[in-house]
């Protein structure tokens, strides 16, 4: 990184945030340490970082959450890549209650956005106890399972619109944001950004969400919310299998009569809550509320319904399950992990494999998995899984958590074993990585046809024709 | 009425492709949500009521002309009027009118019939059917034991089908008839073809001859009523006739009269005739088969662009066809149980032979009625059972190539075995 | 015409049945509603015949639609795909081109009761895909233009919203993998297909390709040809045993009606009043249905003739009619039906409403529950002069929805004045909200006289000045006449987002093959 470099970012950014500090690089460092971090204060930096960035050839990697990284994530693939590092940006933009919408920009945090909504009498559908440095914005545009499948309509939700700044240093606001008019001009007709699709006959938005910062940089986001409830409940349920709350899962996402609604296995739970009880191998969650007038009521049937369905289907609810109440898994949600992100508790690191599937299907994928774990000898008891039903029940969100000392040597030579093998195997076996991190991606996008591949790199050389974005990432080894 | 003075209703149409389908509110099933047999076989938007009523437009724009291919697009079509149901459920539209309006056209302009339809309008000239069989045969079916009242003012009209191909819709109505102490009289051989073979495919000039040639000969033969077992006959005489030739006869259909000689007790369903049925409506009896009620009056802007007709025009949407009559009957049947098709009443769909479409285009046809059949056997029913002549000859030749287990009925035919009429 | 080695290798792909080149056939593909308002803006007498293809294909295979698509980039032939085609954006803009008719491709593919997705190819309509899926007990949404056009050209291609919006959202948002012929003839399968043969997702890997697929409203069929979709579905709230069942004579059929509906006309004298009570009503999620129209429109709702609705308004329904909310509550149990009916009377009486169909103002019969969730109310529309059309279409919340309402009224008042366009008195409008309130859009059906030129002329210009308002007071952009003009007209105001569909036009058409009638052209052509 040139000294000119370094000099003409300063001038966008002011000098409080630029650094070329070799502790700091070192800490986002990937297949190569990082030349240049700058922390962009405004949309209009960030376009003026990209335009330079193009002028000059220079790879950027737009991050904007701290902490651990579980899922080989935003890290250089080149030389001389700067990080953009969007944390500082942390306004929450606008709240409107009324329209169920919040505006952000890249740093707002889960609990910091948690407690200005509840303010609001808001609340969002958010990942199940994500870390606490972790950007919402950044969640909401790699796709991130959320826990309450009724309110998922579409895989992209919550996301609604943003304001993108594409690889060429355009600058768009996707979906109603683009207009017509400025986004006073559009509160004031009584539009709150709350239709992503569009503008017009694309959906732009879409190209960003699941790109891993390799079509544009986010500078806001609007995010779907749901009012706050007045009364929630949440029950449990434990099985040996996960078939056994096929029916029961099928039947409640149907009805979309509750909130919380996933699986964890027992290492999961026993992790998050910090507990070292005997826990059944899956217990579900639900949780199931009301809000505003005749709350109780709905409650009231809400549960009711949920227990008929429970009843039809050999499924037992109950508040607390061996040890376990259902207030402490209610503890859970809603909230970010404590300071030491939850699935560093156990064994100190974790590695994260997660894919797309179908609830049908996840138990089967499980059996695979610790298959494949039992073959390179990696332990049962450190595979935690989170099986999360999405698109209202459509498809499920599947995640295997290996715990491993990462100062073992041979546990992290196993860890790498299971997540190189038994990825391949899922792969094999018909497991969608629509979200391809680490090792799988390339073999993910062998998979994918040709066309696929081909498509995707021709969008990349619309919004990104120069490739500084992340170069390397997805199936962008080259650029069309 | 000519293409000119459909001009405003054909540039209206929205081609929506409601008159593909049955009403929508009545589709139960994909299988059996079609009601145009045109498209279901040719697969062109041209083949639907819609798109023929494009194509009328286009012809009266004069931006095409009678092509081969064109005129196998107007008379691949049985005019069943289907399409005009379905459309009429929103619109102000009869496509089936303007389809006939083409035709007529098509003939004026020396383009249409087709040539299989030439030839058989050539025989009805000749031979009074357009089966090329001998007048004097037409009364041959007669057996010996049906009396016949020559004083009577009440005609059986039997028509060409029933006397020269199917004889026992004949016979069976006229056994039925003298059961029921019902005097009538025939033409015999003076019975001339009803003309719709003739007026379907646009032949207006000759088929309003034989309109009025024939209320003169029924008038000179002092007739007052007309029954009739062909439901064609019964469409043209009721419907069609009036259109064209003033008379005062009354027309009344088989189902129609047998279900009032029972009400009235003249006539005792005494044997079981233990069969699972269904019943196809005919098109000409069924949604054909509205009269057209004289109008006069005028069009008034009731709202901006609104118009109502003052007084109220009839609107003939196929309501008002004899689709009752004949269900009546067959529950009345002891050992007769009636299961329904999906496609009934108003919105059956056509055995695929009318419209000279049996002569002109027998695979077409053929679809058509196996089509129909398909539906009539997905009911489990032993029989299907209709009230036309004509769809009975394409459904039995459709059964026949299917080597079905089906075995197809008249209604007469039943009611004739129910009163132990049956030899 | 096609020159005839161009016509015989399209003939030899589809067999000679299923091709054709005759002018009257040509003609019934050129037709379209809607043209009449361009040619009388032409100065020419209105009528509805636009360009004229120079054949028409039907294929029966994705096969057969590649081989078509690859012939007519090697040709430079232009296409477009139709199946039903009502409206101009089925039809042709470039002189030397053809239509392909969907028609053979019609099959119900796979329906995953569970998993809660169908797979169809083009020609299925909203009713035949309905009847079959009620059989396990689910539904799907069906888009408001009418239940015998196509799901798939809805949730591919063309807008979206529907009476069962609040309830089965929006098309474009329902929509999982797709298997789509791009303009080169290269064949794409969205998502999960390819890793799996199953067709639960159509995003990923990585960013979704839905992105250049369809956006808010679909390429309307210039961007290529779809040929298989997957779309999601959603319960049907009526017990197992419930069959559709329809009888007696039209238009006055009887229909039953499953156990635990009901429907409502919420009526409120103050717009402030309506919209609250419409946030809160969808937000609670009891609603399957809750619509809007004009006082005029809800006599046109339900009654089943031209004559009846008239006698409905005269009858002094207007003098009762403020703003109002059509609901369908809809319940799987007695104990759902009985909160959400509850929850209903409690939020009437909070914005001081009245409920008409229960003061006997309007008496829906048992058909026209049918009728709503089989979405055929739209086109009661059509009754009054046998054409509509509407302006607007801006969808973001149900306060933007109300504000262009309000808006609208003086501006539409203003032509029915001229008498170039039907009567409501400005007030109508649909309004519809989606995913339990999150969204709502708004457009107003406008009647209007087809085979007048003065009136579709005033259509036109009264469409213009709700453009010019869309565009200058940030109302978001009108659904239906879409295409380059369009584009230009809003693009400095809204970020001049046609540089980039142009781009993706040019990138994934180069040839510039796949009509661009309503959507756009792309830059330079190659060829």
């Amino acid at each position: 990184m040139t000294e000119g470099m370094k000099s003409a970012m300063t001038d966008i950014v002011g000098i409080d945030n630029v650094s070329d500090d070799w502790l700091m690089l070192v800490e986002y460092s990937g297949e190569y340490v990082p030349s240049l971090i700058v922390w962009p204060r405004t949309a209009d930096d960030v376009a003026k970082i990209v335009r330079l960035a193009n002028k000059n050839r220079l790879s950027l990697l737009p991050i904007s959450s701290g902490g651990p990284k579980l899922r080989d994530v935003a890290s250089p693939r080149v030389p001389n890549t700067i990080i953009v590092n969007l944390s500082r940006m942390n306004k929450i933009l606008r709240v409107d209650s009324q329209n169920k919408v919040v505006m952000i920009e890249p740093g707002v945090t889960y609990g910091v956005l948690i407690d200005v909504l509840k303010k609001n009498g808001l609340r969002i559908s958010m990942p199940f106890l994500p870390a606490v440095s972790k950007s919402v914005l950044s969640a909401c545009l790699d796709r991130e399972p959320t826990t309450m499948p009724r309110f998922h309509w579409d895989s992209s939700d919550p996301l609604l619109c943003t304001e993108t700044v594409f690889g060429t240093g355009d600058v768009l606001r996707t979906g109603a944001a683009a207009g017509p008019g400025s986004l006073e001009e559009q509160w004031a007709s009584g539009q709150a950004q709350k239709n992503p699709q569009g503008p017009s006959q694309f959906d732009p938005f879409r190209i960003v969400q699941g790109s891993q910062g390799t079509i544009g940089i986010v500078t806001w986001i609007s995010m779907k919310c749901e009012l706050l409830p007045d009364v929630h409940r949440i029950y449990l349920a434990g099985a040996s299998s996960l078939d056994s709350f096929l029916d029961f899962n099928y039947a409640i996402l149907r009805r979309r009569l509750v909130d919380e609604h996933f699986m964890l296995n027992g290492v999961n739970l026993s992790a998050a809550l910090g507990t070292t009880m005997s826990l059944p191998n899956w217990i579900l969650v639900l949780g199931i509320s009301g809000h505003g007038i005749i709350a109780e009521e709905e409650l009231e049937y809400r549960t009711a319904d949920v227990a008929d369905i429970a009843k039809g289907t050999g499924v037992e609810l109950v508040d607390a399950l061996g040890g376990i109440k259902g207030t402490s898994v209610q503890s859970l949600l809603g909230r970010p992990s404590d300071a030491i992100y939850w699935k560093l508790q156990p064994k100190g690191q974790c590695q994260e494999i997660f894919f797309t599937t179908t609830l049908d299907r996840c138990q089967e994928f499980y059996e695979s998995f610790k298959d494949t774990a039992s073959e390179v000898g990696f332990p049962l008891d450190q595979i935690g899984a989170y099986i999360q039903p999405i698109v209202q029940g459509t498809n499920a969100h599947c995640g295997f958590d290996l715990y491993y000392n990462h100062r073992d040597d041979s546990a992290v030579e196993k860890m790498m074993l299971l997540s190189a093998k038994g990825q391949q195997r899922l792969l094999s076996e018909g497991a969608y990585f629509s979200r391809p991190y680490g090792a799988i991606t390339d073999a993910v996008y062998e998979r994918a046809a040709p066309g696929t591949v081909r498509a995707m790199r021709q969008v990349k050389s619309i919004f990104d024709p120069s490739n500084i974005l992340n170069p390397g990432a997805l199936c962008f080894k080259e650029v069309l | 009425m000519t293409l000119g003075d459909y001009e405003d209703m054909m540039d209206s149409c929205v081609r929506c492709s409601l008159c593909k389908f049955i009403p929508q509110l009545a589709i139960r099933s994909k299988r059996f949500s079609s009601i145009c047999p045109s498209i279901d076989f040719y697969d062109f938007h041209a083949y639907s009521g819609g798109g023929r009523m494009i194509a009328a437009n286009a012809y009266h724009k004069g931006r095409v002309e009678l092509t081969p291919e064109m005129l196998d697009v107007l008379y691949r079509c049985t005019n069943c009027g289907g399409c005009e149901v379905s459309c009429k459920w929103v619109y102000d539209l009869e496509p089936n009118e303007a389809i006939h309006a083409l035709r007529a056209a098509a003939v004026e302009a020396g383009a249409g019939p087709m040539p299989k339809h030439k030839k058989y309008i050539k025989l009805v000239e000749r031979k009074k059917n357009p089966y090329g069989e001998e007048p004097q045969n037409r009364p041959a079916w007669l057996t010996k034991d049906i009396k016949l009242d020559e004083s009577s003012d009440t005609l059986y009209f039997v028509g060409c089908t029933a006397a020269y191909r199917r004889e026992e819709i004949a016979v069976a109505t006229a056994k039925i008839l003298n059961a029921a102490g019902e005097g009538f009289r025939i033409m015999g051989s003076d019975e001339q073809c009803c003309g719709s073979p003739v007026y379907r495919v646009g032949d207006e000039k000759r088929a309003i001859r034989i309109m009025e040639e024939n209320i003169e000969s029924f008038k000179r033969a002092g007739i007052k009523r007309i029954i009739t077992s062909c439901s064609g006959c019964y469409n043209m005489f009721k419907i069609e006739y009036p259109r064209y030739v003033e008379h005062d006869i009354d027309v009344v259909h088989t189902s129609q009269l047998i279900e009032f000689l029972l009400k009235d007790g003249r006539l005792k369903l005494t044997k079981d005739v233990p069969m699972k049925v269904t019943y196809h409506d005919p098109c000409h009896l069924g949604r054909m088969a509205e009269p057209y009620e004289k109008w006069e009056g005028e069009k008034i802007e009731v709202l901006t662009l609104v118009y109502i007709y003052d007084p109220p025009k009839p609107e003939r949407r196929g309501a008002n066809g004899v689709y009752d009559a004949p269900r009546n009957v067959l529950k009345q049947i002891p050992g007769v149980e009636l299961v329904e098709m999906d496609r009934i009443r108003e919105y059956s769909y056509c055995c695929g032979a009318g419209g000279g479409c049996k002569s002109a285009y027998p695979d077409f046809a053929m679809a058509t009625a196996n089509e129909r059949v398909e539906e009539a056997e997905s009911t489990g029913a032993d029989a299907l059972v209709s009230a036309c002549p004509f769809c009975g000859t394409n459904f039995r030749d459709s059964l026949k190539s299917r080597n079905s287990s089906m075995q197809y009925f008249d209604l007469t035919e039943l009611v004739l075995r129910s009163i132990g009429g049956e030899q | 015409m096609l020159e005839k080695n161009v016509y015989d290798a399209l003939k030899r792909v589809v067999g000679a049945r299923y091709i054709s080149q005759d002018p009257a056939v040509m003609d019934t593909y050129a037709f379209q509603w809607c043209n009449e308002i361009e040619s009388a803006q032409r100065g020419e007498e209105p009528q509805r015949f636009g360009v004229r293809p120079l054949a028409v294909l039907l294929p029966a295979s994705t096969e057969e639609v590649q081989a078509i698509v690859r012939l007519c980039n090697k040709h430079n032939v232009g296409f477009k795909a139709l199946t039903t085609g009502m409206g101009p954006w089925a039809g042709l803009s470039i002189p030397k081109s053809i239509q392909i008719d969907m028609r053979r491709m019609n099959r119900i593919l796979e329906v995953d009761e569970r998993n809660m997705y169908a797979v169809i190819e083009p020609y299925v309509t909203n009713a035949q895909l309905q009847s079959e899926l009620l059989k396990y007990g689910i539904m799907h949404h069906a888009q408001g233009a009418g239940p015998q056009t196509s799901p798939l050209a809805s949730h591919t291609s063309f807008v979206g919203p529907g009476f069962t919006s609040p309830y089965t959202g929006f098309s474009g948002r329902n929509v999982l993998g797709v298997e789509w012929i791009l303009p080169t003839g290269d064949i794409l399968r969205l998502g999960s297909f390819d890793h799996n043969g199953k067709w639960f997702t159509g995003d990923g890997p990585g960013f979704s390709l839905r992105g250049i697929m369809r956006g808010w409203l679909g390429a309307y069929g210039g961007l290529g040809v779809f040929t298989k979709a997957a779309i999601r579905l959603f319960s049907w709230p009526a017990p197992k045993d419930w069959k559709w069942e329809t009888s007696g004579t039209i238009p006055n059929y009887e229909w039953k009606v499953p156990p635990y509906w009901r429907l409502y006309v919420l009526n409120f004298e103050e717009w402030s009043e309506y919209e609250a009570a419409m946030y809160e009503l969808n937000d609670r999620e009891v609603c399957m249905v809750a619509t809007t129209s004009a006082p005029e429109g809800l006599a046109a709702l339900f009654t089943n003739t031209k004559t009846e609705a008239i006698e409905a308004i005269f009858a002094g329904l207007l003098a009762r009619t403020r703003n109002y909310i059509v609901v369908l509550v809809a319940a799987h149990t007695e104990r759902e039906f009985e909160f959400r009916k509850k929850l209903v009377k409690l939020i009437l009486e909070k914005y001081r409403g009245n409920d008409l169909i229960e003061e006997g103002v309007i008496a829906p019969r048992p058909m026209h529950y049918g009728e709503t969730v089989r979405n055929m109310l739209g086109q009661h529309a059509f009754r009054f002069s046998n054409c509509f059309q509407s302006t607007h279409g801006g969808m973001d919340t149900i306060a933007m929805a109300v504000r262009l309402a309000q808006l609208n009224q003086p501006v539409k008042q203003k032509y029915i004045e001229k008498g170039v366009i039907g009567d409501d008195r400005g007030l109508g409008v649909w309004i519809t909200s989606y995913e339990s309130g999150h969204m709502a859009h708004m457009e107003t059906p406008t009647v209007y006289d087809p085979t007048s030129t003065k009136s579709c002329l005033g259509y036109a210009a009264y469409q213009d000045e709700c453009n010019q308002m869309d565009l200058d007071q940030a109302l978001g952009m009108p659904f239906f006449i879409v295409g380059d003009e369009v584009h230009k007209f809003y693009a400095e105001r809204t970020m001049n987002y046609p540089d980039w569909l142009r781009r993706i036009k040019t990138t994934f058409d180069p040839n510039g093959v796949s009509d661009p009638s309503h959507y756009v052209k792309g830059e330079k052509r190659q060829k």
